[in-house]
């Protein structure tokens, strides 16, 4: 090994590479358990960074988010393309799929234009072999200009030789700069017309030459920065070029493709005909419009079963143990101590965040399950196969998958919208998530219904979900016809192909999200419950004197309208902790005097089945529980929606159960 | 032997009948560039010699020995712009001028040699019929690119305005007689026109389309020159890329994808409803329906 001359010293690599290159494997496979998930300054967008050691060099590698190409046409593309261009690594390696070669050079080509010192991991050796494609790393290198290292990261091959290449390049002792594709002449000259039009003392924090090229190509960051570099006469003259001259990117872009497809026929030798794969065979069922909806759904069902089969009973012995069994662990460890203090900790801490923790080993399981699909590339097909149905609440295929997990719990449906990429269509997701009928609010609907209704309790139920589901369809379709209308991209999607799972990247990936879960836990939930548990216990003793207790009596007129009253209504705010506390209040604020007279009992004396009706609907509909709410900011960042979504569910739920209320009034049901 | 201003009057005249056009005074002199007055004059002269006889609301027509007249001149014309464009290497845009001066210096002997000469030309470089006998023919029906209706498939038919300024525009936008444009509408604000043409897309000022004479495509020959959207494609077929429109950040997105005009795409699964699959660049890719008929392809026999 050859010194490198300085001792100690710490590199700094971003990572980048189109999604479906493996380019988290080697990420997983270089920084193991130094990593750290965070997100981007100001951005929803996760920032992965993480360190590793060879000889005295430290590298400290950013892991970017998936692009396909410098041209910022997503949130994630915009932040991987200005930590190159902005934070200006030690070094840019650049993941390539070598089965897939010449559309994974696009990026190269991009970032050779760029002039960032490069080094080019070719990886997915092992599948471009069993595809009969044979690339030459050295002719590729040649042809490049910059080094290229050949990896299997999957089994941790040829990355050593990669640390070396990073470390040459970074120091300056290998080549890693190469003179850029050639541009072709039309190019050229638009450029240079474009460039006597700019001013030479832009004040952009691009390359000149670069951000004149990428205007050219559309991009909207690009020509919002030079927009505001420039005075209103000067970006009229400019964006009226620019319109003209609307199709250049056709002509940028091809020209890149060509050199792209030259140096890619340059350097893969074909050996043997390729075979129908298997997953292509996968594909005629898993793609169908039946069969792969039926095959969704089954996996769906496989999920759910094991979800509620494997992880229900441990969430239970959890419940029992963590919840219950410290809970009554306190109550005697505290004995003497303020009631206030007990309660604080009883049921503002455990009650609340420590009941949300239990649902760990639940969201466990579904996080694997999520992992391990989108590591074996079947989630693009189920996002395929669901697409016809979600287009037609004008949402895209991939949000299915987050909003079908409501069903079970709302909070993973919102931290997995992170799978859907465009960011107006994840803030949709994230925006009707909490509509979807969650296992905890089944609970009380069960306990209502068969109260009320016996026989129809099912047919009761069942038009609660309805209504529920055709709310969720309607927000959605309003927000993106009216809302989000301007950022579309529409369904474009890459199908990534079917490979064996790598389980360290399937395990991390799941850790990484349990772990935001118990953080998201220990800090938010935790917060809000103490606060929702303050407004329960104070000023007065019992939950009727306090805080939540006056807003549900100030609400009685409303609760008038719904045939609720006040002891109804705060049993609806108490849900705002966890859905199900709606029957645990009912069952403290009720409770007594009641006697030995049930639940169910009680309820059918206090009310009639209209206002039942309108009580569901409302629990339903109403604002989703603290966990969601936690959520929800998390993902949105942002606290103007978070109060949109409490807000409009307020709203909707209130006028919904207005109306059964009094519709079913008029149908009789009210005596 | 009349003068070359009388012959150009005929001329025009004709052309006018042939178009179907109403030749007025008003028209006449737009035409010509000339003023109102000017015409009323030449016009009783001509009248006079019994070339021409006025018609109601202002209107005038050829009498059979004008028409006889004026259709030799547009045949010596159109005969001349070919000779030129064929056997002297002259460009499109260069005879009009040539061949104004030439008619008129043109005998009738010429005239009919110069014909069997030309015998397997029936058009001039511009698109228009040279006419066989000495009587005007109507030319085929056709209407300017500016008042095509509705979006579609057109040929060009012919080129009216001849200068040589307009066609080396026409020749900018590489439009021409027998081409197929694809039109997409006109445009609200300026009138101008969107078409697209081996799949690119261009803008055609109103003034430019005025003068384009069109007629609607749909035989068997101008299939080849058609494009569909990928979305026609059936699995297994294969087309090549040869426009994509619809939004900049939805081009990009599919450029970067590898589908650029010039690359092959092979549809992997089309069920004729909801999105599809096509191969490109040896990657699989998803696209919406929508989506999908703003890709245009040229269908690649397999």
């Amino acid at each position: 090994m050859t010194a490198s001359g300085v001792s100690g010293a710490t590199l700094r690599v971003a990572l980048a590479g189109s999604p479906n290159t493996g380019k988290s494997t080697v990420f997983n496979f270089l920084t193991g358990l130094s990593q750290h998930v965070g997100n981007w300054p100001g951005k929803t967008v996760e920032c992965k960074t993480g360190t590793c050691q060879r000889g005295d060099t430290v590298f400290f590698f950013v892991d970017l988010p998936g692009s396909y190409s410098l041209t910022a046409n997503s949130l994630e593309e915009e932040v991987a393309r200005d930590f190159i261009i902005q934070e200006q690594p030690d070094v840019v390696a650049v993941v390539v799929d070598a089965s897939s070669l010449e559309r994974n050079l696009y990026l190269v080509c991009e970032l050779l234009e760029l002039g960032v010192p490069l080094v080019v991991i070719l990886n997915m050796m092992d599948i471009a072999d069993g595809r009969g494609l044979r690339v030459d790393p050295q002719a590729l290198e040649s042809a490049l200009g910059v080094p290229v290292v050949p990896t299997v990261a999957a089994r941790g091959e040829g990355v050593s030789e990669l640390l070396d290449a990073v470390r040459a390049v970074g120091f300056g002792e290998a080549r890693a700069l190469a003179p850029p594709p050639p541009t072709s002449a039309a190019v050229q000259a638009l450029v240079e017309r474009l460039d006597g039009m700019v001013p030479s003392d832009l004040a952009i924090p691009y390359p000149r030459r670069w951000a004149l090229v990428k205007l050219l190509e559309g991009d909207r960051a690009i020509a919002g920065a030079v927009k505001k570099a420039l005075s209103t006469n000067g970006w009229r003259g400019v964006n009226s070029f620019l319109r003209l001259h609307d199709d250049a990117i056709l002509e940028i872009v091809g020209a890149r493709y060509e050199w792209v497809a030259k140096t890619s026929q340059q350097v893969t030798h074909r050996l043997g005909k390729e075979k129908v794969s298997l997953g292509e065979r996968a594909d005629r069922i898993l793609t169908h419009p039946v069969g792969g909806v039926l095959a969704f759904l089954g996996v769906v069902a496989a999920i759910f079963w094991a979800m509620f089969s494997l992880g229900t009973p441990v969430q239970e012995r959890l419940d029992d143990w963590l919840v219950e069994g410290s809970a009554e662990r306190l109550q005697s460890a505290l004995e003497g101590a303020p009631d206030r203090l007990v309660s604080l900790l009883a049921d503002g801490v455990i009650g609340g965040a420590g009941l949300v923790l239990t649902f760990v080993p639940i969201l466990a399981i579904l996080f694997l399950a999520l992992a391990l699909l989108e590591d074996l590339g079947y989630m693009a097909r189920a996002a395929f196969v669901m697409d016809r149905f979600m287009h037609l609440i004008g949402l895209r295929g991939k949000s299915f998958l987050p909003l079908f997990l409501g069903f079970g719990c709302n909070v993973p449906a919102i931290l997995g919208s992170r799978i859907v990429e465009s960011r107006s269509a994840r803030l949709t997701t994230i925006l009707v998530a909490p509509l979807m009928p969650c296992a905890a609010r089944m609970v009380v609907v069960a306990l209502f219904t068969a109260a009320f209704f016996g026989r129809a309790a099912a047919l009761v139920s069942w038009s609660m979900v309805t209504i529920n589901l055709a709310v969720l369809a309607l927000m959605a379709l309003l927000l993106s016809r009216f809302v989000f209308r301007d950022e579309e991209t529409g369904f474009v999607m890459e199908l990534p192909r079917y490979h064996a799972p790598n389980w360290r990247t399937v395990l991390m990936a799941t850790w990484q999200r349990v772990r935001a879960f118990v953080v998201l836990a220990g800090t938010a939930i935790l917060a809000v419950s103490l606060v929702v548990w303050a407004l329960s216990s104070f000023p007065g003793n019992q939950i009727e004197d306090s805080v939540l207790g006056m807003v549900g009596r100030g609400l009685e007129p409303v609760g008038r309208l719904l045939g609720l009253d006040w002891q109804m209504i705060v049993a609806l705010m108490t849900s705002f902790v966890a859905k199900e506390n709606t029957i645990a209040t009912l069952g403290v604020v009720l409770g007594e005097g009641g006697g030995d007279v049930d639940l169910s009992t009680q309820l059918t004396q206090i009310m009639v089945p209209a206002a039942a009706v309108a009580f569901i609907a409302v629990q339903m509909l109403f604002i989703p529980c603290v966990a969601s709410v936690a959520a929800i900011r998390r993902e949105t960042q942002s606290w103007r929606w978070t109060g949109f979504a409490i807000g409009y569910m307020v709203v909707i739920s209130f006028a919904v159960g207005i109306i059964i209320y009094q519709v079913a009034r008029l149908m009789g049901w009210g005596v | 032997m009349f003068d070359e201003r009388s012959e150009q009057y005929l001329k025009t005249i004709g052309q006018m009948e042939e178009e179907g056009e109403r030749a007025t005074t008003s028209s006449l002199a737009r035409s010509l560039s000339v003023s109102m007055p000017s015409v009323t004059e030449m016009l009783q002269r001509l009248s006079g010699k019994g070339l021409v006889h006025h018609q109601r609301r202002g209107q005038v027509r050829l009498t059979k020995e004008g028409e006889r007249l004026a259709n030799s001149l547009i045949r010596r014309h159109r005969l001349w712009e070919a000779f030129l464009v064929r056997f002297l290497g002259f460009s499109w845009d260069e005879v009009h001028e040539e061949a104004c001066r030439l008619e008129h210096a043109t005998s009738p002997d010429l005239e009919e040699r110069l014909a069997g000469f030309l015998r397997d030309l029936d058009t001039c470089p511009h698109g228009h019929a040279i006419p066989v006998r000495s009587e005007l023919l109507r030319a085929e029906p056709a209407v300017p690119l500016s008042k095509v209706p509705t979006p579609g498939l057109v040929r060009v038919a012919r080129i009216q305005d001849e200068t040589s300024q307009f066609l080396r525009q026409l020749a900018r936008l590489d439009i021409g007689p027998g081409r197929v444009l694809q039109t997409e509408g006109v445009s609200s604000a300026d009138g101008s026109v969107r078409v697209r043409l081996d799949g690119r897309s261009r803008q055609v000022p109103a003034e430019v389309a005025e003068q384009i004479m069109v007629q609607p495509a749909h035989t068997e020959e101008t299939l080849a020159d058609m494009t569909v959207a990928v979305s026609e494609l059936r699995p297994d077929q294969v087309g090549t890329i040869v426009d994509l429109s619809g939004g900049r950040t939805f081009m990009a997105r599919l450029l970067a994808l590898g589908c650029s005009p010039g690359t092959e795409v092979k549809m992997v699964h089309n069920s004729g409803h909801g999105p599809l699959i096509v191969s490109v660049r040896g990657s699989q890719v998803a696209l919406g329906r929508g989506e999908a008929e703003r890709l245009r392809v040229k269908r690649v026999d397999t």
